[in-house]
C-alpha cells in the first residue's frame, strides 16, 4: 500500500521530533514513536522517498527530507499558536486540531498565519518553530510579536490588529469609541484600571476588556512613517493649562 | 444632575408635528416672507459624548442646558428654538451617540430621534482633535441620506496639538459646509449660522465587502418606498438595529432577518463589527490627505513650561502631605503635647515626602507628555499611589467649604441676622397689624414650630440654600475639570463588586448632587442589572447635596470622629448591598469602557452659571416642597394627629433606635425633601435635644431611609413600579435595621470604654 501524503507528513513530523529530542535519528526511538501511525517499516517508506538515508547504519534526513520536515513542525507549531493565542482552543480539542491543520496549510496562508502572530519562535509547548522565508524579512526589520494589550509595556505605541470577544455587543461597544484593528493605541496605565489613548481619546477599559485585544508593538525606529498618518499618532495629551498654556 | 432646560424624556416623536417640505433649505432672504412654512424645521444636535453638543446648544437657542466635562452631561433630549435669518426653527440636543446602532439606552434616544424625523437636519458637533471618530458618524448621516452641517469644535484644542485639518478640502470631499468652531471661546458661530441654512446630504460613498453590497441591495428592494436612506436604514438592520424594522410588515420583516441571518453566516464576526472596520478604514483613507500632524519644534516653551509646572507641583504635593499628615494626627493626642511650632515642623516632614514622591513620579518619561500642570494633575489623578492622597485633601477641602464655612458662618449670618433679626421680625410686625396672633392665620405663618415663614421659609432659604449653593459651587469646578471619569477609573476594582463598572461611579458621584437626576443618568449604564443595582444604592445610600450638606454641618459640630463613623457606616452599606444585590440579581455584570476627558482649568463663567441655574431650581422645587410639608406639619399638630403618629411610631424611633419621640415628624417629612429630615435633626442638635450617639443614629437613619417624593417617581419611570415598590419594601426596614444595630454597638462601645453620652 502507497502511503499517503498525510502519512509520509506525520512520519517526518516523528523524525522531526526525534532528532529534536535526542540529537540525533535513533532507529529504535522513531520506530517507537511510530508505532501508532500503523505503517509496516516506516523507516523504510522515507528512505525509498529519498527523505531519509542511512549513513554506516544511522538513520539521517536527506536535504528534501529536512526541508519537507521543518515545513510541517512549523505548520504544526504555528497551527498551536493559532489556536492558543487567537482562537483560545484549550484543553481536549487542542492538540487534535493542531494535528488537522498542519496539513491543510499552504505557503501563502503559512505565511500570512506567521505574520499575523508576529513572526513566533516558539510554540506554546515551548519548542522551537523553524523559521520560514517571511520570518527572514521580518528579522531584518526587527518587528516584534503580536501581543496581548494586556502585556504590552507602559508607555509602548502598538497597532491593534484584532479584538476578540464572546459578546457581539461587546465588540461594537468597543468599535464605536474606536478601538477597531489598525487603529494605533498606546498604554497609560495598568492599575486600578487599564488607561490607553487611541488617537486623541483616553479610555479606561477594565482587564477583562483589555485582555481579548491584541496588538503589535510598533517600534520606534518606524514611527516618523507613521507620524503623518491621518489618526493614530503619537498623542500629546495638553488640557488647556493655566500655567502651560502659550 | 437637573437640566434646567425644559426635559421631554419621550424619545417617540411621532407627536412631534411636520409638514412635508424640500429638506435642502432656501438660503436666500428672499423667500424669508414663507415664514409659516418653515416654523417645524428642525435642527438636531448630534455627536461623540463630549464634543460640546450642549455648549452650542445654549449659544444657538439661548436657553440653558447644563454643560460638563464627562461623557453623559445630557441623557436627554433639550428641546428649544432658534432664529436663523427672521425664522424660528425648532432645535433639539440629543445626548452623545458614538454609533447610531445603541449601546446603551440614551444613544437610543439619539438613534430613534434621527430614524423617526428624516426631515430634521442634522448639525454633527465633531471634536476636531478626534476627527476620525466624528467621521464615522458623518458616513452613516451619509447613508441615511440625512441633511447636515459640520461642525469642527475644539478647534484651539486641535491647533495646540499642533494637528492640521484641511476643512475645506473636506468641505468639497463630503459635499457639506465644514465649520470651525470653539464652542467656549463663542467663535465660530456666525459661520455656523450661516452654514445651518445650507444644509445638504453628505457624498461619502464607500463600498463594503461584495456579500454586504448584495444584502443591502436585497433589503433595500423590501423596504417602504417612501423610506429616506434606505441604504443606510439596510446597513442599521444588518448591523442589528431594530428601530428600522418597527415600519415593517411582520412578513417583511422575517424576510430581512433571514437575509440577516444568511449573511452573518458567511462571516466569523459580527455584521456590525465588519461594517464598522469597513467604515473605519474607509475614513482612514479619507482623511490622510487632510490631516497632519507636525511635530511641536519650540522645544523652548516647554522647558518654560516644564519649570511652571515642577514649581506647581511642588506646592501643590506639599500641602496635600502637610494636610494628610494633620488629619492622621488630628486623632491623635500630639498636637496638644508638642508646642505649636514643633507642631508645624512635624507636618512639613510629610509634605516634603510628598514633594518627593510626586516628584520621582514625574520623572517618568512618560509624565513629559503632560505639558501644563493640567494635563499633569490629569494623569496624577489617574495613578493609584499619587490619586488617594489627592481624594483625601479634596474631601476635606470641600468638607471645609460645605460643613464648615457654608452649614456654619453663612447659616448662622444668615438665620440668626438675616432672618432672625430683620426679616422674620419685620414680616411679623407686617402682619401683626392686620391680624392677632392668636389668629390660625398668623400661626400658620409665624408659629415656632411649623409656622411657614418662621419654619418653612427660613430652613429652606436661611439653612439649606447656602448649603446647597456651596456644593453646586465646589461640584461644578469638579465637574468640569474632567476629575469625576477619572475618579470613577479609581473605584472600577470596588464596583466591580458590586456588579458594576466604574462607569456607574458618575450616577452615583452625581447623586451626591441629586439622586433624582442621578437616577436617569443610569441610563449611560450598557446592562439591565447594572442600572436597577445603580438605581437601588442611589435610594438608599447616596445622600443628595442638601441632606449631605446639612449633615455634614452636624456632624461637624459634633466631631470629626463622628463623620467619620458616619461615613464608613454608610460606605459600607453601599458596599454590603450593593454586593448582596450583584449576587442576588440575574444578568450581565459591568464592563468599564469609559472615555476620559482631558483635565481642563474649569471656565469660572461656566462654573458660575451652571451653579446660579441649579439655585434657580433649588429654589423652584425644593422650597414650595419645604413649605407643603410645613404646612402638612401644622395641619398635623393642630388636628392633633402628629401626636398619635409619634406615638404609633414610638416602638420603632424611641424602642429600637432609641431617638426621641418628636424626631418622626422629620423622618416623616423626609420623605417630601431629603433636606428636611437633615433640618430638623440639624435643629434638634443645636437645640441638645439629642446626644451625640442619638443624632449619629438618626442621621445614619435619615441617609438609608426613604427615597424622597421626586426620586420616587423617576424610580417608577425608570423601572416601574413593582420594582420599585420592592426597593422601598427593602430600603425602609433596612434603613431601621441597621440603625438599630448602630445604636447597639455605640452604647456597647460606651459601656467598654466607660464614657458618658
Amino acid at each position: 500500500m502507497e502511503p499517503s501524503e498525510q502519512q509520509i507528513e506525520e512520519l517526518l513530523e516523528k523524525a522531526w521530533l526525534t532528532m529534536e529530542d535526542s540529537g540525533k535519528l535513533g532507529e529504535e526511538d522513531f520506530l517507537r514513536r511510530c508505532d501508532m501511525e500503523g505503517l509496516a517499516e516506516p523507516a523504510a517508506v522515507l528512505e525509498r522517498l529519498d527523505l531519509l538515508s542511512r549513513r554506516g547504519g544511522e538513520l539521517e534526513f536527506t536535504a528534501e527530507g529536512k526541508r519537507r520536515a521543518a515545513l510541517v513542525i512549523r505548520h504544526h507549531r504555528l497551527a498551536e499558536r493559532l489556536l492558543r493565542d487567537v482562537l483560545h482552543v484549550r484543553g481536549g480539542s487542542f492538540e487534535p486540531s493542531a494535528c488537522a491543520f498542519e496539513h491543510c496549510l499552504d505557503a501563502e496562508v503559512t505565511q500570512s498565519i506567521c505574520t499575523l502572530l508576529g513572526h513566533p519562535t516558539s510554540c506554546p509547548h515551548g519548542k522551537a518553530i523553524p523559521p520560514g522565508p517571511c520570518c527572514a524579512a521580518a528579522a531584518r526589520e526587527v518587528q516584534p510579536v503580536l501581543m496581548c494589550l494586556r502585556d504590552l509595556p507602559v508607555g509602548q505605541r502598538a497597532r491593534l490588529v484584532y479584538m476578540s470577544s464572546s459578546s457581539h455587543k461587546r465588540l461594537d461597544q468597543l468599535s464605536s469609541v474606536g478601538l477597531l484593528p489598525g487603529t494605533i493605541v498606546q498604554l497609560h496605565q495598568r492599575r486600578p484600571a487599564f488607561v490607553i489613548d487611541v488617537g486623541q481619546t483616553s479610555l479606561a477599559l477594565d482587564e477583562q476588556i483589555v485582555s481579548g485585544v491584541y496588538v503589535r508593538p510598533i517600534s520606534e525606529a518606524r514611527e516618523s512613517e507613521n507620524d503623518n498618518r491621518g489618526h493614530g499618532f503619537r498623542r500629546r495629551r495638553r488640557g488647556r493649562g493655566f500655567l502651560g498654556r502659550t | 444632575m437637573q437640566n434646567a432646560a425644559e426635559q421631554v424624556p419621550d424619545s417617540k416623536t411621532g407627536t412631534m408635528r411636520r409638514e412635508k417640505q424640500n429638506p435642502d433649505l432656501p438660503a436666500s432672504s428672499s423667500r424669508a416672507d414663507r415664514v409659516g412654512e418653515q416654523r417645524d424645521k428642525i435642527f438636531l444636535l448630534l455627536g461623540n459624548p463630549n464634543v460640546g453638543k450642549s455648549v452650542l446648544f445654549r449659544l444657538l437657542s439661548g436657553k440653558y442646558a447644563l454643560v460638563s466635562n464627562y461623557p453623559g452631561t445630557t441623557v436627554e433630549l433639550s428641546r428649544s428654538g432658534l432664529r436663523l435669518e427672521g425664522q424660528r426653527y425648532g432645535l433639539i440636543d440629543m445626548p452623545g451617540a458614538n454609533s447610531l446602532l445603541p449601546n446603551s439606552e440614551d444613544e437610543q434616544v439619539t438613534a430613534g430621534l434621527i430614524l423617526s424625523s428624516p426631515e430634521a437636519v442634522v448639525v454633527q458637533v465633531a471634536d476636531a482633535k478626534n476627527i476620525s471618530r466624528a467621521l464615522m458618524l458623518t458616513v452613516q448621516l451619509a447613508e441615511l441620506d440625512v441633511p447636515m452641517v459640520l461642525a469642527l469644535n475644539m478647534w484651539d484644542e486641535a491647533k495646540d496639538l499642533h494637528i492640521k485639518i484641511d476643512h475645506q478640502r473636506l468641505a468639497e470631499l463630503a459635499g457639506i459646509r465644514v465649520v470651525r468652531t470653539v464652542a467656549t471661546e463663542r467663535r465660530g458661530l456666525t459661520a455656523l449660522r450661516h452654514a445651518l441654512l445650507d444644509a445638504r446630504k453628505a457624498q461619502l460613498a464607500l463600498k463594503y465587502p461584495h456579500a454586504i453590497e448584495q444584502a443591502v441591495k436585497e433589503i433595500e428592494v423590501i423596504l417602504p418606498q417612501e423610506l429616506t436612506g434606505p441604504r443606510g436604514q439596510a446597513l442599521m438592520i444588518l448591523g442589528g438595529a431594530s428601530d428600522p424594522l418597527d415600519v415593517l410588515s411582520s412578513q417583511n420583516r422575517q424576510a430581512v432577518l433571514e437575509i440577516r441571518q444568511r449573511l452573518q453566516e458567511r462571516f466569523s464576526e459580527p455584521l456590525s463589527y465588519i461594517i464598522s472596520q469597513a467604515r473605519f478604514a474607509y475614513v482612514g483613507r479619507l482623511l490622510e490627505p487632510l490631516v497632519s500632524r507636525t511635530q511641536p519644534q519650540a522645544e523652548s516653551q516647554r522647558s518654560g513650561g516644564a519649570v511652571w509646572r515642577g514649581v506647581g507641583l511642588a506646592i501643590m504635593a506639599f500641602l496635600v502631605g502637610y494636610k494628610l499628615a494633620d488629619l492622621v494626627l488630628g486623632f491623635t493626642a500630639v498636637p496638644g503635647r508638642v508646642g505649636q511650632m514643633y507642631y508645624y515642623l512635624l507636618l512639613a516632614g510629610p509634605g516634603l515626602g510628598c514633594v518627593f514622591l510626586y516628584q520621582r513620579f514625574v520623572r517618568d518619561p512618560f509624565f513629559d507628555r503632560a505639558r501644563s500642570f493640567s494635563s499633569l494633575l490629569g494623569l496624577l489623578t489617574m495613578r493609584v499611589r499619587t490619586a488617594i492622597p489627592l481624594v483625601i485633601v479634596t474631601l476635606w477641602l470641600l468638607y471645609v467649604l460645605v460643613g464648615k464655612f457654608a452649614a456654619g458662618t453663612c447659616v448662622d449670618f444668615l438665620e440668626s441676622v438675616v432672618f432672625g433679626e430683620y426679616i422674620n421680625p419685620a414680616l411679623m410686625y407686617v402682619a401683626g397689624l392686620g391680624l392677632a396672633e392668636q389668629s390660625l392665620a398668623y400661626q400658620l405663618l409665624f408659629d415656632a414650630e411649623a409656622g411657614l415663614i418662621t419654619v418653612g421659609l427660613t430652613y429652606s432659604v436661611a439653612i439649606v440654600l447656602p448649603i446647597v449653593g456651596f456644593f453646586f459651587l465646589a461640584f461644578g469646578l469638579l465637574e468640569d475639570s474632567g476629575y469625576f471619569p477619572r475618579l470613577a477609573t479609581m473605584l472600577d476594582k470596588i464596583f466591580k463588586r458590586m456588579g458594576l463598572s466604574g462607569k456607574a461611579a458618575l450616577p452615583m458621584v452625581l447623586g451626591l448632587g441629586c439622586a433624582t437626576m442621578a437616577t436617569l443618568t443610569t441610563r449611560v449604564l450598557e446592562t439591565k442589572k447594572q442600572r436597577t443595582i445603580a438605581i437601588l444604592l442611589l435610594a438608599l445610600a447616596v445622600p443628595c447635596s442638601a441632606q449631605l450638606g446639612v449633615i455634614a454641618g452636624v456632624l461637624g459640630k459634633v466631631s470629626g470622629g463622628a463623620f467619620a463613623v458616619y461615613v464608613v457606616v454608610i460606605a459600607s452599606q453601599l458596599l454590603l448591598v450593593g454586593y448582596l444585590a450583584a449576587k442576588i440579581l440575574p444578568g450581565e455584570s459591568g464592563q468599564l469602557i469609559l472615555e476620559i476627558p482631558p483635565f481642563r482649568v474649569p471656565q469660572l463663567r461656566n462654573v458660575l452659571v451652571k451653579t446660579g441655574y441649579r439655585l434657580i431650581w433649588f429654589l423652584k422645587e425644593a422650597v414650595p416642597l419645604f413649605l407643603v410639608g410645613t404646612l402638612i406639619l401644622f395641619v398635623l399638630i393642630k388636628l392633633k394627629v402628629l401626636g398619635a403618629l409619634e406615638a404609633g411610631a414610638s416602638p420603632v424611633i424611641s424602642g429600637m433606635l432609641g431617638l426621641p419621640g418628636d424626631t418622626a415628624k422629620g423622618f416623616l417629612l423626609g420623605f417630601l425633601r431629603r433636606d428636611y429630615a437633615a433640618v430638623s435633626i440639624f435643629k434638634s442638635y443645636g437645640g441638645q435635644a439629642m446626644g451625640q450617639d442619638q443624632v449619629l443614629v438618626a442621621l445614619v437613619v435619615i441617609t438609608l431611609f426613604v427615597p424622597c417624593i421626586a426620586n420616587l417617581f423617576v424610580m417608577i419611570k425608570e423601572k416601574g413600579l413593582r420594582v420599585a415598590g420592592l426597593m422601598v419594601a427593602f430600603i425602609i426596614p433596612f434603613a431601621v435595621l441597621v440603625g438599630t444595630a448602630l445604636r447597639g454597638i455605640l452604647s456597647l462601645y460606651r459601656i467598654v470604654t466607660g464614657g458618658v453620652n
